[in-house]
């Protein structure tokens, strides 16, 4: 082998003493091992492939056509409702043998007893009955692409494609918002917040003295409470003649002296 | 890849002579294998299992073997796996019984009914027991079969100066080994 120097060399650079050591195996191969081991070793492929053949069988020609098999079936809509992918799978059924304790569910949490035969997550009106049809035209496009005839869609465009789509009605959804928002408050009638006096005043004159008197007793508990503290209160307003002359300066004298005769007391109230 | 590898392997790929082609490989090679992978597992009988092995896996492998590599450099590789393969599951077996490779290598050359402890063969091989397991492949793919540093490390799977520090710290700890012992 070349090289044989140069790893001598190289040994005997690192240790002197290692490269003085013969190169010898001390170990003893038994007599005629090397002459036997090719059969040997071929009878051991022999058997490792014997005994993997003989672990399962399948029937002759199964896997002939197999591929094309599964593909008109699926092509043919099966696992819908017709023919089922599995005869055997099909007569199960898909009913889950476990059970929970009676009441599991209700110890563990009665807000999840409540909840949890309902699923808050609901499809598109009619997706299951369109879904086999979606799938089969989907493999009929991926069995025509691998065959080289069907248009190949890159990944990136079906996301960039999906990606404006989601912009666009997002951009919808904000103009509808604002829209709405604006309309609403251009129509609203206006002082519908709250009514003047004067309208009050005018409505309140429809109403009948039997209906207001029926009101104020029903609502005399209410009312009550507040007139009594307004009397309790220690508030107190500070009136002079001198105010009390400028306050009542437009009042023409004949209506002061008509007021204090129906209503007494007139020596209190200083006229103009 | 030699002209003979490149007949041997025609002769695989034959449906007609494809024994003949692998037992012609068989015989080329295996007694630098065995002796490749009786100087890591001691023991002839261990050996025998491991080899055995290594042509089951080569029977597998050679339908698919490319030829940009040498099928020499392929079949080490084959046989160093296998050979750490084997000694992982003498370690499991060891972590078991509580007892360890190392001692358990050591005990076995010291029970070869040919073994002598005055002969520098011999310590040499003690010696060799001791190493981490990669510096033990290196320093006897380098030492013994003479490999070049390129071809092991296609075989290993590691760099040259990996390959040439780990030879370097192997020789230095052998020779600890016998000054010592």
């Amino acid at each position: 082998m070349n090289g044989t120097n140069e790893i001598l060399e190289e040994l005997r650079s690192l240790s002197p003493s290692v490269a003085a050591i013969s190169r010898q195996v001390p170990y003893v191969v038994p007599e005629g091992y090397f002459t036997n081991f090719p059969a040997l070793a071929l009878g051991r492929v022999v058997d490792w492939k014997d005994s993997k053949s003989l672990t399962y069988s399948v029937p002759e020609g199964y896997f002939d056509g197999l591929a094309e098999g599964i593909l008109a079936r699926i092509k043919g809509g099966a696992g819908a409702d017709g023919d089922p992918v599995s005869a055997i799978l099909a007569r199960i059924g898909r009913v889950t043998p476990y059970q929970a304790p009676e009441g599991f569910f209700g110890e563990l949490s009665p807000l999840l007893a409540v909840i949890r035969d309902k699923t808050p997550y609901a499809v598109p009106e009619g997706y299951f009955e369109t879904f086999p049809a979606v799938v089969t035209a989907r493999t009929e496009q991926m069995v025509a692409r691998d065959t080289g005839k069907g248009k190949v869609v890159s990944l990136g465009n079906r996301v960039r494609r999906s990606a404006g789509w989601m912009k666009y009605s997002a951009a919808a959804v904000v103009a509808g918002l604002i829209f709405t928002v604006g309309w609403l408050r251009w129509h609203q009638p206006p002082g519908s917040g709250s009514k003047s006096p004067a309208e009050i005043a005018n409505n309140l004159s429809k109403v009948s003295d039997a209906e207001l008197q029926n009101f104020l007793t029903d609502q005399d508990t209410t009312l009550a409470q507040p007139l009594l503290n307004v009397s309790n209160s220690t508030a107190t307003i500070d009136v002079n003649d001198t105010d009390l002359k400028t306050l009542l300066g437009d009042v023409p004298d004949g209506e002061l002296k008509q007021y204090m005769e129906e209503h007494g007391g007139a020596s209190d109230i200083a006229t103009n | 890849m030699t002209i003979q590898d490149t007949e041997l392997l025609l002769q695989f790929r034959n449906p007609d002579t494809k024994e003949k082609g692998f037992t012609a490989i068989i015989r080329k090679y295996q007694e630098k294998l065995y002796w490749h992978i009786r100087r890591m597992v001691v023991e002839h009988e261990d050996a025998n299992d491991v080899l055995q092995n290594v042509f089951i896996r080569v029977w597998n492998g050679l339908e698919n073997f490319r030829e940009d590599s040498q099928l020499y450099t392929w079949l080490y590789r084959i046989a160093t796996n296998e050979c750490l393969s084997y000694m992982e599951q003498q370690k499991r077996k060891a972590a078991v019984s509580f007892d360890e490779v190392e001692s358990g290598l050591t005990n076995k050359i010291v029970a070869d009914k040919h073994f002598d402890p005055n002969k520098l063969e011999w310590k040499l091989q003690m010696a060799i027991q001791q190493l981490p397991e990669k510096q033990r492949v290196v320093f006897t793919l380098r030492y013994y079969d003479e490999m070049p540093y390129e071809e092991m490390s296609r075989v290993l799977d590691t760099s040259e100066g990996a390959l040439k520090a780990s030879y370097h710290h192997a020789v230095k700890k052998i020779e600890d080994y016998i000054l010592n012992h």
